[in-house]
Parts: C-alpha cells; structure tokens; sequence
C-alpha cells in the first residue's frame, strides 16, 4: 500500500475541510466507493482511529440539537431504550449496529432496511437501528423514511418538510428536509403528509437527485437508514439497491410464505445483502424460554 | 409445516403462546359444555345377578356314554336371546305390572324398549359366571328387575332344555317307528322269497348242479342203450332180412331142391324108359341143369323175391324169434327215444332252473343284506332312543343343567358410569386437548416462514437474529390487561364449573 506524501497531503486536507467546511469541488469527498480511498481510509482506521473519533467528536457536539425526547416520547415512537422488555430486539440492533459498523471501515454507510409483506416492522427496526447507531458519540445517522410511518421523530411544531413535499416542489433542497430528531446525533427526512401517494414516487427525479445527495454528500459522516417500503408490495424497491451498500431484509414471524420471500429476495441485491432477520416472534414466559429457544 | 422434531415443539409452545386467547376460549366453552352435560347426565344404579353354569352332574358319572348335558352349549348367546327375547321381555312387564298378558299398544313397545336398552348379559369368569345386569335411575327399581329377570331367565332356560331334549327325544323316536317299519318289510320280503324259492323247487345251485350231472348220466347212458337197440334192431333186421332170406332162400332152395328131386326122379323114371337122347331126358336133363343153377344162384345170393314162395315162411321159427327179438327191441328203442327226450326236457329245465337258482341267489343276497342293515339301525336307534329318554327324564327333572344363583342381584350403593366428577374432569382434559390438538394441525397445515432455520435452509439466507415486536408501555400495559382479562375468562368458567357441581350436589340429596 503506497503512502505517498501526496495522499497524506490531501487525507489532511479533508481533514481540515471537516473543520472549516467543504471547499467548492473537492469531489475527492463525493464518489468514495470505486477508488483506493477506502483502503487507504482502512489504514488510515487502524492507525489514528482514536484521533479521528475525537476529532468526529468535536464536530459532531457542534450538530444542532434542539431537544431530546423524553422517555415516554422515545416510547411512543418505540424506540428502544434501556428497558427489560425488549431486550432481545436490544441484543439484535446492537448486533446489526456491530456488523455494519465494522464492516464499513468509514464512518459511513447506507443501509436499506426493508421487508416482505408487513411495513411495520421494518419500520420500527429501522428507527432503532438510526437509533442505536447514534448512541455511539463519534457516529451521526440519518434515518430516511421512504414510506409513510407513524413515527413523530421531528418536532411537529415546525412546519416541517418532508420527503412528500420534497418529491413535489422544485425549490426545496436536500438540506431543507432534513431535521433533527429528539434523538442526539440521528437526523430524519419524514416521509411527510401526505395526501395521496404517487406509485411511482420512488422512481421520480426528484427522489433520485434526494436519494443520490443524501447517500453521496457525506459518506464519511454519518450512517443513512433508509426506511424502504416492502420489497414485495410496493415497485421500484429495488431502484434502491443501487444507492445502498447494505441491505438488511426483515421478515415478519408467520406472515410470509417461502414463496413469497423468494420472490422479494429476488429482487435484491445479493451481495450486498448482510442478512435476515426473523421479527414478531411471539413473547414467551420467561419458563417457557427455556424450553422453546 | 414439518421442519425437524426439535424446531416441532418448539414451534408448538410458540404457536400455544401466540394464540392463547383461542386456547383459552376453547377451554371455557369445552369445560362449561361437559359440567352442564354432567349435570344433565342422569345418574344410573346397575344391579346384578350372577349365576353360575354348572355342567357337572352327578348323574354323568352313572352312566358312561350318557349325553353331555350342556357342556357344549354357548350360554353366552342363548342367554342374550333369551333374556332379549319378546317373551321374557313380556314376562318381565307383566310381573313388573305394567302390562297385563301382551304388548299391545306403541306405549308399551315405548316401556319394552326402554326395558332392553336397560339390561345387559355377559359371560365372566372365563365363561362359568353368566351376569345378568340392569341399570335404572332408581336403584330400588335396578335391583328389583334384575331379581325378577333372573328368575324368568332360569325358568325359561330349564324351559329350553327340557324342550330341547325332548324334541331330541321325539325325532329318535320317530326315527325308531320309521326303521321298524322297514324292519319288518326287509323280513316279509326275505321270508316270501325263501317261501316262493321252496316252493318252487329251486334250490341251491349245487343241487341244480347234480340233478344237472345225475340227468346228464341218464341221458347218456339211454342214449348209449338207445344207439346199442339200434344196433340190435338193426342187426335183427338184418337177421331177419336174412332169416327171410335164407327162409326164402331155403324155402326155394328147397322148391328147387323138391323140383330137383322132382326132375331126378322122373330123370331116372325117363330113363328106365328111354334113351339119354330122349327129348324129354333130354329136356328134363336141361332143367335140372338150370335148376342146379337156379340152386347155386340160389345159395349165392339169396333174393328176396318171394315170388313162388309160400307162407311157409313165417313158420319158421327162427323167423318168429327173430321176429319177437326185433319188436322186443323197437319197443326198447321207443321206450328209450321217449326217455331220452324226457331227459333232455328235464335237462333244459334245470338248466334254466339253475339259472334262475343265480339270480335267486343274487336277490336272496340282497334281501338278507337289506334285512340285515334294517336290524343293525334299527337296534342302534333304539338305544340311541333309550339315551334320549334318560336325557329328557334328566332334562324334565331339572337334574341336568344346574344353573345356580350365584350372588342374586344387589341393590347398588353407588351408581355406575360417568359420574359428574368425570365430566368436569373429561371437561378440563379436553379443554386443554382439543385447542391444541387444533393447533398442532394447524401448524402442520401451516407454511409461513417462522423459524431461523427454515430460512437459512430454504431461502439460503443468513439469519441476523430474531426478535419479538419492539414494545413500548403502552403496548405493555396493553398486553397486561388482555392478560388479566383471560385469567379472569379462565377463572369464570371455573366459578361457573364449580357452581354448577354445587347444584348438582344438592340435587342430589333431593
């Protein structure tokens, strides 16, 4: 692995760009997937890892956060916290938050979190993982929600823009949809009100110039969770196969038949595919436990 | 869907918990339905007789050979027909009361019905206790119904066999006339036959056979003596032929010889007289030449031309012998030809005789044959007869069969069957049983995804993990409260369960 003076030069320079701000045109910055720069960045992981964290740190604290959600509020919008009831749900986004954090050397990537047959699932799944990958002080996450949830992750308060109105207007820009969340550290696109959706809204221009900004702007920075509606209801999923670099598929207990899974499988992209997970497994008794795990 | 034995029962508590509000339904309703049915489940008191089947008598040792006297009886079935039976039936409700000579009206049929559903036979006790059993809501009444039957059933099966051995009896009998009848025309017919061959003469065949040789050797020798008097006659003839002849023959040899004697006289008178010349000499010379001749011819062969002869001829004694000889003998001849054709008759007569002596014989056989069999039978039916007539002696006298009361009918303290205890018990396990029974066939049936292994088998996918729904309090104290509610669902029907068995008990004591 050459470390030429040069690459040192410009590693630095990205690093000072964090603190003063993107220069115009260092498209080094942009199209991080296809060149050595995630080798290098690899390297440049394990050797300044806790420089660069505390450097994160440091830029992160300066995120707005205008408030944080309160207990009740985190619950109404079932995001997990430290509870005893969902412990297993607990265990299982801490395990997805390893794999994809360890996986991704950067400090960014973008997981598509989608599902056959039932939204619900996913949806809340993909909250909690946004979630728990903000928890870690030097991450950011961005929770996109490309379908219509019943989450409140933004301050209603604001007028508030979201992907519905984005996807209609001309004007609005990437940055106008994104707002902070009660959650330090995790911002959210809500999906919006919306009255009336349109099929194909996962095809339109405007979702595609969203979808590319969001994922390619700051793949450094933060971890985007887009919140996909099930692969095997809604058409076009698949469109985003291409931005993702991690898919993880949910699958409902007992709503799915194989054939079905195979058909929504289908259409995903195999090799980024991290995995499965099994959700809305019945709750036992914790005598039961023993017997039936 | 099957995955593997493990997963299987593991899917199972998982499915129970997930649909444990169906199971909880289920085993209100399934328990509530066997209580109220237990409540309604009339109570039964069984009452019964136990009788004994002993076919073992005292008298079977007496007489060796004596009829088994029920042994290889099925007592099983008899009794069933005959406690089931109309008439013990109809015995039952006239002494009961309820009818007074015969089933008449549908109400009756109604009570009569009612009645058999009610009884029960069985054999135990590997096939020496016969139990006669019969079950009512009041057990005064069971125990009552099961004396009386009792009773009628040991009446009408000492009834049965008594008929039983003497229908045997009468068929034996019947039989025993029938081969007497037979006996006795064998006899008749043998002793007419006998008769009729006596009298016809015909006797055995060897004494057909030496009548046979006797008449044969009399035929022979007549013939014999009738071909010898042939002989004779013949030779007599002969004789007599050439007696006459020779009589002729003579009698003209002498003519001749007197004629000679005649010629030679004169001859010689001529001769004194005349010359040898002489014509007459000459001539007479001449005839006794021809005479001479005439002679020897004569002597030569004797003719029988009789011509010139006299009747000196049957003078002649030799003639008249030979004569008496030959009628002497043609009367043999006769006599003999008339007997040999006796005899030859009498031959073909005993020929035939000794034919049909075959034919006697054969039927004579035959008779005696046929007479034999009709007395061998005949003597065996008759002590066949004589063992029936023990039997129904026996039978008529009750001595055979001895069905014994073996513990007579009891009244029952406690009611048998289902109690109500059952009920509540079948009511709890099947409660239980049944929904998850349900829910095993569904899961079975079932073919979503809902393990781990069946992705990662079937789809080829790795499994990240499973988990139940993220909760949040509401949903917590949402589940509580379903929670509660079942347990109150479950305890309800329990306090139902239970108010019910009170009511039961007190109706009880009613």
């Amino acid at each position: 692995m050459p470390h030429s003076n040069k690459e040192r030069q410009s590693n630095i320079g990205n690093a000072l760009e964090k603190i003063i701000g993107p220069r115009a045109g260092s498209t080094e910055m942009v199209d991080t997937r296809h060149d050595n720069t995630v080798g290098l960045r690899r390297f440049e992981y394990e050797d300044g890892v806790i420089a660069r964290s505390v450097e994160a740190r440091e830029q992160i604290q300066r995120m707005a956060q205008p408030f944080v959600f309160s207990r009740e509020e985190l619950a109404r919008n079932h995001i997990i916290v430290q509870g005893d009831e969902n412990e297993e749900a607990l265990t299982l986004l801490k395990d997805l938050r390893n794999r994809i954090t360890l996986k991704q050397a950067a400090l960014g990537a973008t997981i598509l979190v989608t599902t056959i047959g039932e939204p619900r699932g996913a949806s809340i799944l993909a909250r909690n993982l946004a979630a728990i990958i903000s928890t870690d002080e030097s991450r950011t996450s961005l929770l996109l929600e490309a379908q219509d949830t019943d989450a409140e992750l933004h301050d209603k308060s604001q007028n508030a823009t979201g992907l519905y109105d984005f996807l209609n207007s001309d004007t609005l820009s990437v940055a106008d949809v994104i707002h902070p969340t009660g959650i330090p550290r995790m911002r959210v696109i809500p999906f919006g009100e919306a009255q009336s959706i349109n099929f194909d809204y996962l095809r339109s221009t405007r979702m595609r110039i969203l979808i590319k900004d969001v994922t390619r702007r700051y793949p450094r920075d933060r971890f985007t969770v887009i919140d996909a509606p099930p692969v095997d209801k809604v058409a076009d999923v698949e469109l985003l196969n291409e931005y993702a670099d991690i898919i993880v598929l949910c699958i409902p207990y007992g709503k799915v038949t194989l054939a079905d899974a195979k058909r929504g499988i289908a259409k995903l992209d195999k090799t980024k595919l991290l995995g499965t997970v099994l959700l809305g497994t019945p709750r036992l008794p914790a005598t039961f436990k023993k017997f039936a795990q | 869907m099957r995955y593997s034995v493990e997963t299987d029962y593991k899917l199972l508590l998982r499915n129970i918990v997930q649909y444990r509000w169906f199971i909880a339904i289920m085993f209100s309703v399934i328990a509530i339905a066997f209580t109220v049915l237990g409540y309604f489940a009339p109570k039964k008191y069984t009452s019964y007789a136990t009788l004994l089947l002993d076919s073992k008598t005292v008298i079977q040792p007496l007489i060796p050979g004596a009829p088994d006297t029920g042994a290889a009886t099925n007592w099983g079935d008899i009794a069933d027909e005959i406690v089931h039976s109309r008439k013990t039936l109809t015995k039952l409700m006239q002494s009961l009361g309820y009818i007074d000579d015969e089933i008449r009206t549908v109400e009756d049929e109604i009570i009569k019905d009612q009645l058999e559903r009610n009884i029960k036979v069985s054999l135990d006790g590997s096939d020496k206790y016969l139990k006669i059993e019969f079950s009512d809501p009041d057990p005064y009444f069971a125990k009552e119904v099961a004396t009386r039957l009792t009773d009628i059933f040991i009446a009408a099966t000492h009834g049965y066999r008594a008929r039983e051995s003497e229908e045997a009896f009468e068929f034996i009998d019947q039989q025993v006339k029938e081969y007497h009848r037979k006996l006795q025309e064998a006899e008749r017919r043998l002793k007419e036959f006998k008769t009729f061959k006596l009298s016809s003469g015909a006797s055995s065949e060897l004494a057909v056979n030496q009548r046979l040789e006797r008449l044969q050797a009399t035929l022979d020798q007549a013939q014999l003596d009738l071909k010898e008097a042939l002989i004779q006659k013949a030779s007599l003839e002969r004789q007599l032929n050439g007696e006459i002849q020779q009589t002729v023959s003579l009698a003209r040899q002498s003519q001749y010889l007197d004629r000679l004697t005649k010629l030679e006289d004169r001859l010689a008178q001529l001769r004194l007289t005349y010359h040898e010349n002489y014509p007459d000499i000459v001539q007479i010379k001449y005839q006794i030449e021809d005479l001479k001749r005439a002679i020897e011819r004569e002597k030569r062969n004797k003719s029988m031309d009789l011509a010139g002869v006299s009747g000196g001829i049957k003078a002649n004694k030799v003639y008249q012998d030979i004569r008496l000889q030959l009628s002497e003998v043609e009367t043999r001849i006769a006599t003999l030809t008339t007997r040999i054709n006796e005899v030859k008759k009498n031959i073909e007569l005993e020929r035939q005789k000794g034919r049909l002596v075959n034919d006697t014989d054969a039927k004579l056989a035959e008779l005696t044959r046929d007479y034999e069999v009709n007395k061998r039978l005949y003597e065996e039916l008759l002590r066949k007869r004589e063992a029936a007539r023990v039997s129904k002696e026996i039978d008529e006298q009750h001595k055979g069969l001895n069905i014994k009361i073996y513990q007579p009918a009891f009244l029952p303290a406690a009611p048998s069957g289902f109690r109500f205890i059952h009920f509540v018990l079948m009511g709890l396990v099947l409660g239980l049983l049944v929904p998850v029974a349900l829910i095993y066939v569904y899961q079975l049936l079932d073919n979503t995804i809902k393990s781990a292994e069946m992705i990662q088998a079937k789809l080829g996918l790795s499994v990240l993990g499973d988990s139940p729904d993220i909760i949040n309090d509401d949903d917590l104290a949402h589940m509580r409260r379903s929670r509660r509610l079942m347990g109150m669902l479950v305890g309800s029907s329990f306090v139902v369960m239970v108010a019910i068995g009170y009511l039961k008990f007190i109706q009880a004591d009613v």
